[in-house]
């Protein structure tokens, strides 16, 4: 009897502990691997980003390349090798002597924008080397300015903070952040701190942007110059966002909803992130009929915007494929 | 069901035998939008960029007898809106911005005569065609068309970016051609289409992160100081036309010509107009169009291209009405992945070709057989042997695909058989095919395969009596 009841002890303990650790098991099997989110049908998703391959001038240009790769890995797509070659080479001719990239190869003006968007496809594609990244590097140190920043190309030289973002990020991307000048830089970016705790586009007077607080915070932690402070500020900025707050009454911005994620993990605050909010917001920007993401809600779809759409779903777990590791644009 | 019976009654009405002149004759009539798509603002306090004008082009065609015949007189050919009435426009609270600012920025204009709404040539919401000899058509040009909340979830299809109802951007205008008597001889129903763009939608997102309010009036304030950036220095919200102490409404066109607006150079400042206190500039004219002005920009600004979109050059819907309306929805985008920059080149193109120094020109534009000078599509264009344009006239505003006829002895707008431009038949867009497929499914018609009755009109029986029932091409040239 005794015995029984030992026995009937022991197995109930092991049911109980196996129906204990599988959900556990089952959780960390998931974590791996991110599963879809069942509200999205990524196959439409696919053959929408897919259209543009019936076009003979596939990939079109920079941002559009970007745009099908991106999307196509985060899903868990593989790229054929055809396919990917025609982008490799659509980027290489898109270089210009100068080490610079252009928006398409029939343009000639290299910018520090395109290059950024042209290095990480090809980081995408494993294939930095295909191109001459002494030159990319030597054209994103041509563009430093005096006050610290950067500009957008060697036209139009004037600094800001997004130009200043990319050059470093291009920088950091080729092994060349030895050509910034690293107490000047961090003193141009610090410039456009707001009093709300944020960063903003333009210096002096003006609200924070997720964007832009962004952007300042992984120049300066890309400089090693991100302070406990500056992180705890930033944090207190996007707290007041929609993209945190859900009392708030502002719109919320795709491309904001995107840069509020990588902020948060740029102050090292990543686990303040919202994925409730940021997946509520992708279903709300899904176009069901097409299978692409729209800009704004009520708002049809576009390759770029289900690109950033997909970015998100890749932050917050929830797109197929794992986040690509490359830098972050 | 519903809609097949209301289908069935356009086609017998199009049908319907003309007593007056002679009872072997009946009559069709075929009309169209001139562009496919014309843009209209929720708020005219601020700023205008485009006033409330659709037009309306309709062929009446005498059908029986040895040959088809063009009409050109003998008849009244009216026009009225299936979804909008004098009252609705009236109730409207964005027209009603319209028809408080219009007397301010078109001096001397008066939206509502006599209780009805008026269009800037005078036209109504119902009101009479008159025959234009270039065109052969019946047209009514000016058209105060503004799109509506219908309260049918599947035609309100537009976004507001004010935050109200949705809105339906493709009208149904009536056509009716009557006889001298009265009687009614044929009717259809064409797609007046008429959408926000998308300028609000990022404008007022970007008044929000600088600090001014994210409302109409916070946008044109924000407008304005960006606009004193430039190297006019002009702040256009310290600008006040009509004297009220306040700034606005202004009217874009007074400083950057616009061919749209029928201007070669740009008018000037109404008389009168003041500048508010604190306002550091003069008053002049630009020597740029405002399309080449505004395309510019965008595709130049680096604020623009690193805060915004890195891919406005191909965004065209961006600014043209793409708010969940496809403004560019017809055969083209339906058979294969052409893309607006194919015809018209991406604003990278079109800024290097200078296009946009002679906007809206038939020289600028594209046609059938090429995309728009300087620009290199990755498609290939249809013949020009094979689709010849005969006659075109009015060189200064569109390109030859509205503004030519062609087929015989040139006496068919080729929209007239192809459906308006951007919305091409067979179009994506459904409500763009009922015309023809209500004509030529009147007919028991034989179609190629992969054809049916909503591509362009090819069964000869529509027009020509007891000829072809088997869809073909038609000869296009003399």
């Amino acid at each position: 009897m005794f015995i029984k009841s030992r026995m009937f002890q022991l197995l109930t303990a092991l049911a109980l502990s196996a129906a204990l650790v599988a959900p556990a098991l089952a959780k960390e099997k998931a974590k791996g691997t991110p599963k879809a989110a069942a509200e999205f049908d990524f196959k439409k998703t696919s053959a929408f980003i897919k259209e543009m391959e019936g076009r003979p001038d596939f990939p079109v240009a920079t941002v559009i390349a970007n745009d099908y790769v991106y999307t196509l890995l985060a899903m868990g797509e593989k790229i054929d090798a055809g396919r990917q070659n025609a982008i490799i080479v659509n980027v290489k001719l898109g270089q210009q002597k100068n080490g610079g990239f252009t928006p398409d190869k029939t343009n000639k003006n290299a910018s520090i924008l395109y290059t950024d968007v042209a290095l990480e496809t090809l980081s995408l594609l494993n294939a930095d080397n295909a191109i001459d990244r002494a030159k990319a590097k030597s054209f994103a140190a041509s563009l430093k300015n005096a006050d610290g920043g950067f500009g957008f190309s060697q036209e139009a030289k004037k600094s800001s903070l997004a130009t200043t973002y990319y050059a470093v990020h291009v920088l950091k991307a080729v092994n060349g952040i030895d050509a910034v000048e690293k107490s000047k830089t961090v003193e141009y970016v610090k410039a456009f701190a707001k009093k709300d705790g944020g960063f903003g586009p333009e210096k002096g007077a003006g609200v924070a942007n997720a964007r832009s607080t962004y952007m300042a915070a992984y120049v300066l932690n890309a400089l090693g110059a991100l302070d406990e402070a500056t992180a705890k500020k930033a944090v207190q900025f996007l707290e007041k966002t929609p993209y945190l707050d859900k009392k708030s009454k502002e719109r919320p911005d795709l491309d904001e909803q995107l840069y509020a994620i990588r902020a948060l993990r740029e102050v090292g605050a990543a686990n303040r992130v919202d994925k409730t909010i940021a997946l509520n917001f992708m279903k709300r920007l899904y176009i069901k009929v097409n299978g692409g993401f729209g800009p704004l809600e009520g708002y049809g779809s576009t390759p770029d915007s289900t690109t950033t759409a997909l970015r998100i779903l890749s932050e917050i777990g929830k797109a197929k494929g794992a986040v690509p590791l490359v830098a972050k644009r | 069901m519903k809609k097949t019976v209301i289908r069935s009654l356009a086609a017998l009405a199009a049908l319907t035998t003309f007593a007056g002149v002679a009872s072997a004759y009946t009559y069709k009539v075929i009309a169209n939008n001139d562009l496919g798509m014309h843009c209209a603002c929720p708020t005219f306090e601020g700023f205008l960029l485009l006033p409330p004008f659709n037009t309306i082009r309709a062929q009446v065609i005498q059908y029986g007898g040895d040959k088809p015949i063009v009409v050109s007189s003998g008849v009244t050919v009216s026009y009225s809106f299936a979804e909008e009435t004098d009252a609705t426009l009236q109730a409207d609270t964005y027209f009603s911005s319209w028809i408080a600012n219009a007397p301010k920025l078109f001096p001397g204009f008066q939206p509502v005569v006599n209780g009805k709404v008026k269009g800037l040539t005078g036209k109504g919401i119902a009101d009479l065609m008159s025959y234009d000899s270039q065109s052969m058509s019946y047209v009514a040009a000016g058209v105060p068309a503004y799109p509506v909340t219908t309260g049918n979830t599947a035609k309100d299809i537009m976004t507001d970016p004010l935050g109200g109802p949705k809105r339906d951007p493709y009208l149904t205008a009536n056509i009716t051609v009557k006889n001298a008597s009265g009687t009614v001889l044929a009717t259809t129903s064409t797609v007046v289409p008429v959408a926000f763009g998308g300028c609000c939608s990022c404008h007022l997102t970007l008044a929000s992160q600088n600090g001014y309010p994210a409302t109409p009036a916070g946008s044109f304030a924000y407008l304005g100081k960006m606009h004193s950036q430039n190297s006019s220095g002009i702040d256009i919200s310290m600008i006040d036309p009509d004297g009220d102490g306040k700034g606005g409404p202004v009217r874009c066109s007074w400083c950057h010509w616009d061919p749209a607006m029928g201007e070669s150079a740009a008018p000037g400042w109404p008389t009168g107009t003041k500048l508010l206190p604190g306002a550091t500039f003069t008053l002049k004219k630009s020597a740029y169009s405002f399309s080449d002005v505004l395309h510019r920009f965008h595709s130049q600004s680096q604020k623009v291209l690193t805060q915004y979109d890195p891919n406005i050059a191909n965004n065209c819907y961006d600014c043209h009405p793409g708010n969940n309306v496809n403004c560019y929805r017809g055969a083209h985008k339906g058979k294969t992945a052409i893309w607006c920059s194919d015809c018209h080149g991406n604003l990278n193109q079109r800024v290097a070709t200078n296009q946009l120094a002679k906007p809206w020109l038939q020289a600028t534009l594209p046609t059938c057989y090429n995309p728009s000078p300087g620009v290199n599509s990755a498609f290939a264009c249809h013949s020009a042997n094979t689709y010849k344009t005969n006659v075109s006239w009015d060189p200064n505003l569109f390109g030859k695909y509205i503004n030519a006829r062609g087929h015989y002895t040139s006496v068919l707008l080729c929209q007239t058989c192809h459906g308006m431009p951007h919305g091409e038949n067979p179009s994506t867009s459904a409500p763009d095919n009922v015309q023809n497929s209500t004509l030529q499914g009147a007919i028991k018609a034989v179609y190629p395969t992969g054809k049916d009755k909503s591509y362009a009109l090819g069964v000869c029986d529509v027009c020509h009596y007891q000829k072809s029932t088997t869809w073909s091409v038609p000869p296009h040239e003399l």
